[in-house]
């Protein structure tokens, strides 16, 4: 490659050089290599020898003078993608870092349990069942899901009329959360309204199955009896919401 | 200006015990241009209890993938392994 050096630019005071090898370097394509010689991207700064991380520094000011702002960082040893932030002239201390197993970790956390790796926002269609029996003709109205995952932890709201009972016995369930609840133990969450008039001054609580993705209505004074959906009126809203991990 | 809406399974994920999850994406296009993508979810579980018996999850309605997957997926030693793990959690 032949280094060209215009006369305009080799007497300018604007730019100061005092390299020994080349530092940047600009293909035929008019992409820009720093401390690499063959870019494969418009600006791909290189990186060498022992040295396995590079960074992208860009300095703030207090008002008065030059303070450490951000520092950008490839560690390309661990994989990992790295954005540091200081203040007052402090070394920018890492603030969160994108995890070469996928996620986000916050603060200088490394572990790949604590990465946040997923959000997502949907909708799902909540069905009153029960635990013995077939749908037959069981039939719904205002059936309404939605839910928010954020990590490992999926928040949920709902709300279904069941106008038919269809074929359904035993104990009272709704099916299809959206997401399969993690195994090993229960999860209880609150129920607004519950479509039974004869649980009179019993609790009721919503109680999701692990490895599943429905749930039972514990009821009675201690809680401990499944609701039976013999007892369930149609016509009348099941309310609910909560949270659970996956 | 053309405004088109589709509906496509664009996320189809097998859990440890068979589980499938199924994404469905609802896409609002506006000349070919996406302006909006919604999400609903269900799952389905390898087999499916009533009452004390064990029954095949109906996935005849499912979309052509989610039922090769599923089918794929549902050994009858993934089966029995998830009838156990539900037997032993479930009150």
């Amino acid at each position: 490659m032949t280094t060209k050096v215009p006369a305009e630019l080799s007497s300018t005071p604007g730019i100061a050089d005092s390299s020994n090898a080349t530092a940047i370097t600009i293909d035929s394509s008019e992409r820009v290599g720093i401390l690499q010689s063959s870019p494969t991207s418009n600006l791909h700064i290189g990186a060498s020898g022992n040295d396995a991380k590079r960074e992208l520094r860009i300095d703030g000011t207090n008002g008065s003078g030059q303070t450490y702002g951000c520092i950008i960082e490839a560690d390309g040893e661990n994989g990992r993608f790295v954005f540091k932030v200081g203040q007052s002239g402090n070394t920018p201390a890492q603030q969160f870092m994108v995890h070469p197993d996928g996620g986000i970790c916050f603060g200088s956390d490394t572990a790949a349990a604590n990465a946040l790796d997923d959000y997502e926002e949907g909708t799902w269609t909540p069905q009153i069942t029960a635990s013995a029996g077939s749908a037959g003709t069981a039939a719904y109205s205002n059936q309404m899901g939605r839910y928010t995952k954020i990590g490992n932890k999926v928040f949920f709201e709902f709300q279904v009329v069941m106008t038919n009972k269809g074929s359904w016995s035993a104990y009272t369930r709704v099916l299809g959360f959206p997401f399969t609840v993690t195994s090993g133990g229960l999860t209880a969450f609150a129920i607004a309204r519950f479509p039974d008039d004869t649980i009179g001054a019993n609790m009721i609580a919503g109680e999701l199955q692990p490895s599943s993705t429905y749930c039972f209505f514990p009821t009675g004074s201690r809680l401990d009896t499944l609701h039976d959906i013999s007892n369930v009126d149609t016509g009348y809203y099941l309310v609910g919401a909560g949270h659970y991990t996956i | 200006m053309a405004i088109t809406k589709e509906t496509v399974v664009d996320k189809i994920e097998v859990l440890e015990m068979g589980q499938v999850q199924v994404r469905t994406a609802t896409v609002i296009k506006e000349d070919d241009i996406e302006v909006n993508r919604t999400f609903h979810r269900h799952a389905l579980a390898p087999r499916t209890k009533s009452g004390d018996t064990w029954g095949d999850t109906d996935i005849s309605g499912e979309d052509a993938r989610v039922q090769a997957i599923a089918n794929a997926t549902w050994t009858d030693d993934v089966k029995s392994a998830y009838e156990t793990l539900i037997d032993s959690q479930t009150p």
